[in-house]
């Protein structure tokens, strides 16, 4: 079954919301780069205050970290987007991190070093699991149905998205909201810099994306508007490359992977009108998809605009439906909108895994 | 529907690594609980923990792996390890080598990956050097949860689906659940699931931070328990569909005929005391399996052994079951707390329980807590026969999964 996307909650460099996020984008504006420092070059949020998201849950934020703010903010933008979720007793939710919460895991033990076990603060450590983000949200929204936590490096984003949209093929859950969220901090900068060299000519970023995925049955129930419709998502593995550590220079079978996604969800490749890429400068990356498809399509440029990190899948989910939504808004700063009824979100990985979803228009 | 079945396990934990010396330790009531001696824990309030002594490379396990083409390194920490001899053990049972993986999914929980490793290479760098410049980058890169998998994946040569997932305690239930709904979807016809974690300073100091560990073993359901006791090991599987299975001829051991998962939306860190939370995750599993609960057998609890989550749990029971009285265990009387590795190991448990005929003990329980109105089959093993049980896990943030496993011969209702 086709799960309809009818709202976008976005948290970028470029503004908090899908509106505000959309006119940042429409006028082709790109985050300001950080100047110096471990996270030189990359891009982080704007100050906002996440707590006003939640005003029934103020107090709750003073023990939370940051991650968790971040994600809970992502999701908040999704609900205000679909004015409500609806039925919260079978949601679904899912959240995507890779880095998860190192930085406050490396400041726990930076303290345990300093200071001993006696003196560990017991309101961190809960906050450690990279699960915490989704717990919160869970209590803030009253969410009680399946809710996972993905963590395979670059592909948790949209596999976050995808277990959402396979819940709902099963019948397992009637909708859920599919997001995924990274912070920026020294931790992800000296690892991601040390996984791979396109850090360097990607700049890294932070930001949460959330997207609410439901049957066409509930969305017309609740009267929601459609934005684009989510054909599937399919997973693989390439077991080329030096290191598992590190991002595959090959990418032997995302070629298979692409044309395999495109069959089962009923996409001809000429109907495929934008590419939005984990790392768009990757020449491997750059091939495969254009050997699927048999051409060149326009590729979004939102890694030179927002940076990217590693659960930035659900953003580039995100980015897909409403590009196909608003034919209006560019495909990147120098271009035109979406020609295409669908768009393909392609997503390689330290240690191998590959990612392909389509998008398609409503 | 798709049947999932099971045609492979392996087991490394405190209480026995392999499937053999695993089923021969839970039997007895043995418990792999001891003081820690991989690192200094003199200062913390707890200084025990389910513990792996010596090389998980028995001989074994690498004879294992010899068959089956994976190899065991120690290079990549010893969340990986314990992964890697889990996987060897799990393909040599299914009768399977690396090979035979190529279009396989894998789904692994974890907590800890490389944190053991990363977190000492921080804790015994000199006060005044600066860990950021001292550290080796692959220390920084193997702390992601999401390496495991890449080592694993690596191990068996995959070229489909991987996926990390990290819901805590629950992480190795929820690996499970997903490899079943792609086998069910057909997107795969045969996964390798389980979970893995390591012990280390990062969860020690943490859970005794938050007051929650025993200084001694742990007693769950025991009206004299104080707490948890972290541990250390891995479980994997195979599972297949059951036509893909049959074609090979492979042995099948047990279905895997539902799963729930829910949110309890309550609190990041308390159980919902009422057992509402454990009810639903449990229910939403037998509804997924179409088994009525008068045909479980055995519940094989979370039970860590905490004052209120032993009690919230069951209170879940006690909910979703009525007044009928079905044994209700926590090996982590016998391994500790396992973590994100814990739901694998003690699906294992309850496998090899319902294989053998007998009932899992919560060992070393001997006083009713009256909040706890269970079976808790104390002791050692108890002789039973049953062909449907519920596994559960239960974790930080709300996280409750549970998963409904049957004998080859079982039939549901539906």
């Amino acid at each position: 079954m086709t799960a309809f996307i009818t709202s976008i909650g976005v948290l970028s460099p470029l503004g908090s919301g899908r509106e505000e996020f959309v006119e940042a984008w429409r006028a082709g504006r790109s985050a300001d780069r950080i100047g110096d420092g471990p996270e030189a070059g990359g891009v982080k949020l704007p100050k906002y205050k996440a707590a006003a998201l939640y005003p029934d849950h103020r107090k709750a934020f003073r023990r939370m970290d940051r991650l968790s703010k971040i994600i809970c903010s992502g999701i908040a933008h999704a609900r205000d987007d679909a004015a409500g979720f609806g039925d919260l007793e079978n949601l679904g939710l899912a959240v995507g991190t890779d880095y998860g919460t190192l930085t406050e895991t490396w400041k726990f033990l930076s303290r345990l070093k300093a200071k001993g076990p006696a003196l560990c603060n017991p309101m961190d450590f809960p906050n450690l699991v990279p699960n915490a983000g989704a717990g919160y949200a869970g209590i803030f929204l009253g969410l009680r149905g399946p809710s996972h936590t993905f963590c395979r490096h670059e592909t948790c984003g949209d596999e976050a998205v995808a277990w959402i949209a396979d819940g709902i093929a099963a019948g397992w859950i009637e909708a859920g909201v599919g997001s995924g969220a990274e912070e920026l901090g020294e931790t992800l900068a000296r690892a991601t810099r040390a996984a791979s060299g396109w850090s360097v000519a990607q700049p890294l970023g932070e930001g949460a994306a959330a997207v609410l995925l439901e049957t066409p049955d509930r969305a017309a129930a609740r009267g929601a508007e459609v934005r684009a419709r989510f054909l599937g998502s399919w997973g693989a593995s390439t077991p080329s490359g030096r290191s598992a550590l590190l991002l595959p220079d090959r990418l032997d079978g995302l070629v298979e992977l692409i044309r395999r996604s495109l069959d089962a969800t009923g996409t001809a490749a000429g109907d495929v009108g934008v590419a939005l890429l984990s790392h768009p400068d990757h020449p491997a990356l750059q091939a495969a998809v254009a050997t699927a498809l048999g051409r060149d399509v326009p590729r979004t440029d939102h890694h030179r605009r927002v940076g990217t990190h590693p659960a930035d899948g659900a953003f580039r989910v995100a980015l897909a439906a409403l590009l196909l939504a608003d034919r209006s808004l560019p495909v990147h700063a120098d271009g035109d909108g979406c020609r295409g009824r669908a768009a393909l979100v392609v997503t390689c990985a330290r240690g191998g895994g590959l990612r392909v979803s389509v998008v398609g228009a409503a | 529907m798709t049947s999932v079945v099971v045609t492979g396990m392996g087991v490394a934990a405190p209480v026995g690594v392999g499937l053999e010396a695993y089923g021969r330790g839970l039997r007895a009531g043995d418990c792999g609980v001891g003081t820690i001696d991989l690192f200094d824990a003199s200062a913390y309030r707890s200084s025990v923990a389910g513990q792996i002594r010596g090389d998980v490379r028995t001989p074994a396990v690498r004879a294992a792996a010899r068959a089956t083409g994976v190899r065991l390194t120690t290079r990549q920490g010893r969340t990986a390890l314990f992964g890697l001899a889990a996987l060897a053990e799990a393909l040599q049972d299914a009768g399977l080598h690396r090979d035979d993986l190529r279009d396989a999914g894998l789904a692994v929980g974890t907590c800890t990956a490389g944190t053991p490793e990363a977190e000492s290479e921080l804790l015994d760098t000199p006060e005044d050097d600066d860990f950021w410049v001292t550290a080796a980058p692959s220390l920084l890169l193997t702390t992601p949860v999401g390496t495991t998998t890449d080592f694993l994946a690596r191990a068996a040569r995959l070229r489909g689906p991987a996926t990390t997932i990290s819901t805590a305690c629950s992480s190795s239930t929820n690996a499970v659940g997903l490899g079943a709904m792609w086998i069910r979807s057909g997107r795969c016809s045969r996964v390798v699931v389980g979970g893995s974690d390591a012990l280390c300073r990062l969860t020690h100091a943490g859970f005794n931070s938050l007051s929650l560990v025993a200084p001694e073993r742990p007693l769950p359901f025991d009206a004299r328990r104080q707490g948890m006791v972290i541990g250390e090991g891995a479980g994997m599987f195979v599972l297949e569909d059951e036509a893909t299975a049959r074609a090979r001829g492979a042995r099948i051991r047990a279905r895997i005929l539902g799963f729930g998962n829910v949110a309890e939306a309550f609190h990041l860190v308390q159980p919902d005391p009422s057992g509402a939370g454990a009810a639903r995750a449990m229910g939403a599993a037998l509804r997924d399996a179409g088994v009525p609960p008068e045909h479980v057998g055995y519940v094989n609890a979370h039970g860590t052994a905490t004052p209120h989550n032993d009690v919230a749990e069951a209170r879940g029971v006690r909910r979703l079951f009525g007044s009928r009285d079905i044994p209700v265990s926590s090996t982590k009387s016998q391994t500790g707390h396992l973590l994100g590795a814990s739901g694998a190991v003690e699906l294992a448990a309850a496998l090899l329980g319902m294989e053998a005929g007998f009932l899992p003990p919560t060992a070393g329980w001997e006083e009713r807590d009256p909040d706890i109105d269970i079976d808790p089959v104390p002791g050692v093993g108890r002789d039973a026969a049953f062909d449907v049980f519920l596994s559960n896990s239960f974790a930080f943030g709300g996280n409750d999964s549970s998963l409904c496993v049957a004998s080859p011969d079982y039939e549901a209702p539906r």
